[in-house]
């Protein structure tokens, strides 16, 4: 609940942004209004174009993914109106809530055995990291102003701890797991002032993932299989996000 | 060397040629739009000798929140020039308050000064307001009162009506009112004239020739006879059918002669067709349950005279009101009705006729259409081929005659424009227009149909007759092209001229906007945006059929403009366009999950967008 707020009072703020940039927008007037503004000649040097509009850099915070446990950031280079290549770095401060549904849910399929179901139940996490470079291309959309088609690949690597109650029989397992998308979204553009643009992103998509996990053993506590083996899983994957971050046009 | 010379010359010449029928478009800059500032492009007002003026709206949800501003471009290079707040912005505040519940009505744009006029009320009556700008967009004048009108008395008379004509000719504005009326009473018209100098003249009355017949005095308004498209004419009664006693109860246009033309459609009801069914022909009963009546209020004298557009055995219809400084001529098309005597709605010829100074009609020349001149006419056109082929093949099991074989046109056609040619010639740009709408019903498991009905209006070719001094057709020309629009009573065709003819513009399938589908992504898209036009020889009506490229091919997608044919305004023989987008900012969906339905204004200032405002002209000029 106290997330929830946290949100909703970042939202707010945000609007209010808004509202206090909105005299740097290239508009019909750059001044606030007064009562003898009638007749306001416009500048004429000033010459907008579409470049104007496209920073060349962008960071972004994917805000959804907090209700995750993650954090990420992403870093974007516009190479054209109607490309941009990205990379993102993420890292999960705590279990990946939606991970955990998923397995427990039965979302996820293994293919062998079951232990993705028995880390992820039984596994404490530690940490993990996930990298994420994308391609992204832009489309005329009638409602959006940018929206665009992204292909998208993320790696994430979990660390868990098993056994914890019995410390010196404490096994350490890891979890990797790669997901391809096609992500659909639409990005909205404000200037802030020349330089800098907010931006924000929301978006949705589908997607595979495939899991790879040391295969477990369970008598009295876990153990690695001997020999060592992977056991792997897979799932579908649905897509909903919204991110926030700067432009920077130089 | 002679011989590279000539042969430079000719081409010289011949490219001069082709140039002398192409339309150049200007630009302003790509202005940026949003909601919570200026918000977006709404439509073209007027222009003077060095400006363009616009209306710029805000999105709102409630009407009373309404907020506009003017803008002003400069007409050499579309740059935007000034800007002034009309309403709903803090500079308005102060009016706001004064005057309550204010909205604003009309401008009109004079060389010199701009008129902005508003309405507003309380309790007890209706207020019409003025408030006047300098070409530059200063204030010239604050908001006064310039008439006053009670509110309905009582709930079955038909409310008074304000409204306000123009004329940049004249330079004055009309100021009428259709006063407060009574059901089965005449309708009387209280008006005055605002001088420039923001006085206003004596007020007069007259009585309309037309009567109040309680809520319903529409029904069974035939929408054949009663479409017309005339730029100038403030329209009254709705040729759609609908009906609202708020409405005026006729047409009004503040002439170039200088006086009011009053258009009004009779309609007679159930008892008045009853006692005429005995007292006329069975042909000409058909002309006289419905017609035209047109009227002129000479300024000068006050006296109204009134005309009915109705001739024996002739039905006339799509009428076309020229009014020029030295006369009112009169066009449209007829139908036979001792040829047609079922319904009177096959179109047999165009007729023409100058009004006298009494605003009578008289020494109408009818032209006839005859199977050359249609079979010539149609000769490329693949679908109307002969005209056409007429309805009724299939259900009554014989092949259907062709127009032409029967010397008749499409009764679909209107007259979309009439530009005035030299010696007392006139040139009539007509379409087809097919309104008709689409009804479908569900049945839900519980037995309740819900039924969807979606209007079309589906416009073909564009004919154009030009039509001589004496009446008759001199020559017609036809371009086949079509286009369907999801709503009735388009008005597509535009026409500007040169010395040399017109160039004409129109919705056609053709004329498409490039779109990058998401599926596309690794394609190139060509954002040309051709639109399509024909150029028209006035001598002789030669056809040329033209292609404008809106935009480079490389421009990118963000920077091409895309011209709608209905959304061209011709204002002083020039095409005004403008291409302009419209977006949501993603930011609303959070907005709108945390409560947003709550707040819709919120919503509505995630709007925003960019714009592009121009104009297409002849290339010599």
């Amino acid at each position: 609940m106290r997330k929830l707020h946290l949100i909703f009072f970042f939202f707010a703020l945000i609007g209010f942004g808004l509202t206090a940039q909105n005299d740097d927008l290239i508009d019909f007037t750059d001044t606030t209004v007064s009562s003898d503004y009638y007749g306001k000649e416009e500048s004429d040097d000033f010459q907008d174009s579409i470049f104007n509009d496209l920073p060349f850099y962008e960071f972004h915070f994917q805000l959804v993914h907090l209700a995750r446990n993650k954090f990420n950031l992403e870093y974007r280079k516009n190479v054209s109106d109607i490309f941009s290549i990205g990379l993102g770095l993420g890292y999960n401060y705590e279990q990946d809530n939606i991970l955990h549904v998923s397995s427990e849910s039965g979302f996820i399929y293994e293919l062998e055995d079951y232990s993705l179901t028995s880390l992820l139940t039984d596994g404490v996490h530690k940490f993990g990291f996930n990298i994420n470079p994308s391609l992204r291309f832009f489309y005329d959309s009638f409602f959006f102003e940018n929206a665009f088609v992204q292909l998208d690949y993320r790696y994430n690597f979990y660390r868990y701890d098993l056994n914890q109650d019995t410390p010196e029989l404490n096994l350490k397992t890891n979890l990797y797991f790669s997901s391809a998308s096609l992500i659909f979204g639409f990005k909205g553009n404000t200037s802030i002032n020349k330089n800098i643009s907010l931006i924000n992103t929301a978006y949705y998509g589908l997607g595979g993932s495939y899991f790879e996990t040391y295969g477990l053993e369970k008598n009295t506590i876990y153990e690695l299989k001997n020999p060592i083996v992977k056991e792997n899983s897979v799932s579908f994957r649905l897509i909903i996000g919204y991110s926030i971050g700067l432009g920077i046009k130089k | 060397m002679k011989k590279a010379i000539l042969i430079l010359l000719i081409f010289l010449g011949a490219n001069l040629c082709v140039n002398s029928q192409d339309l150049i478009s200007k630009w302003s800059d790509k202005i940026e739009l949003h909601n919570s500032k200026d918000g977006f492009f709404s439509s073209f007002i007027g222009e003077n000798k060095s400006y363009l003026y616009a209306y710029f709206n805000k999105d709102v949800i409630d009407k009373g929140d309404e907020s506009k501003k003017i803008v002003a471009f400069d007409k050499k290079t579309m740059k935007k020039r000034f800007v002034a707040e009309v309403i709903g912005y803090p500079s308005n505040s102060k009016e706001s308050k004064e005057f309550k519940g204010l909205t604003h009505y009309k401008t009109i744009i004079y060389e010199d000064v701009i008129y902005t006029f508003f309405l507003s009320g309380d309790k007890n009556s209706n207020f019409l307001l003025v408030k006047s700008f300098s070409p530059e967009l200063k204030v010239l004048d604050a908001m006064k009162v310039v008439t006053t009108q009670a509110k309905i008395r009582q709930r079955k008379n038909k409310p008074a009506n304000i409204f306000v004509l123009g004329n940049i000719k004249n330079a004055k504005v009309f100021i009428g009112i259709e006063k407060e009326t009574k059901p089965k009473t005449n309708i009387n018209l209280e008006y005055k004239v605002l001088n420039s100098d923001f006085s206003l003249s004596k007020s007069n009355e007259i009585t309309l020739p037309v009567k109040y017949k309680g809520v319903n005095w529409l029904e069974g308004l035939s929408n054949l006879s009663a479409r017309y498209r005339g730029p100038k004419w403030l329209k009254g009664r709705s040729s759609s059918g609908y009906s609202s006693a708020g409405e005026l109860s006729s047409s009004y246009e503040f002439g170039d002669d200088g006086n009011i033309h009053i258009r009004t459609k009779i309609q007679l009801d159930k008892e008045e067709r009853r006692d005429l069914i005995n007292k006329v022909s069975t042909e000409n009963y058909l002309n006289n349950i419905s017609y035209t009546l047109l009227s002129v209020l000479k300024l000068n004298t006050s006296e109204l005279i009134s005309t009915p557009v109705k001739i024996d055995d002739k039905k006339l219809f799509s009428l076309y009101k020229m009014v020029t400084n030295d006369q009112v001529r009169l066009y449209g098309y007829y139908s036979d009705l001792t040829k047609d005597k079922g319904s009177g709605k096959e179109v047999h010829g165009i007729f023409y006729s100058v009004l006298t100074d009494d605003h009578e009609i008289k020494d109408v020349v009818f032209s006839n259409f005859n199977k050359k001149l249609m079979k010539e006419l149609f000769e490329d056109d693949g679908d109307d081929k002969d005209g056409g082929r007429k309805a009724g093949c299939c259900l009554i099991g014989r092949k259907a005659s062709s127009h032409a074989n029967d010397e008749t046109m499409n009764s679909d056609y209107i007259i979309e424009q009439a530009i005035e040619g030299d010696n007392g010639s006139v040139y009539l740009f007509t379409t087809k227009m097919d309104n008709y709408s689409v009804t479908t019903c569900t049945t839900d498991a519980n037995g309740n149909q819900s039924c969807n009905t979606r209007y079309y209006c589906r416009k073909g070719n564009v004919t154009t007759f030009k039509i001589s001094k004496d009446g008759g057709i001199e020559w017609a020309s036809n371009y086949d092209r079509t286009i369907r629009y999801n709503s009735w009573d388009i008005y597509d065709v535009n026409v500007i001229e040169d010395d040399k003819g017109f160039y004409v513009t129109y919705g056609t399938y053709k004329n498409k906007r490039a779109k990058k589908s998401w599926y596309m992504f690794l394609k190139r898209v060509d954002y040309t945006n051709p639109m399509e036009y024909i150029f028209i020889d006035r001598n002789t009506g030669k056809v040329s059929k033209k292609v404008l490229k809106i935009n480079k091919p490389d421009t990118p997608s963000k920077m091409a403009k895309y011209i709608s044919p209905i959304e061209i305004t011709v204002i002083n023989n020039r095409f005004y366009v403008n291409s302009s987008n419209k977006f949501l900012n993603p930011l609303a969906y959070p907005v709108l999950c945390l409560g947003g339905c709550l707040l819709p204004n919120l919503m509505t200032s995630f709007s925003k967008g960019y714009g592009f405002y121009g104009v297409l002209e002849p290339a010599r000029k």
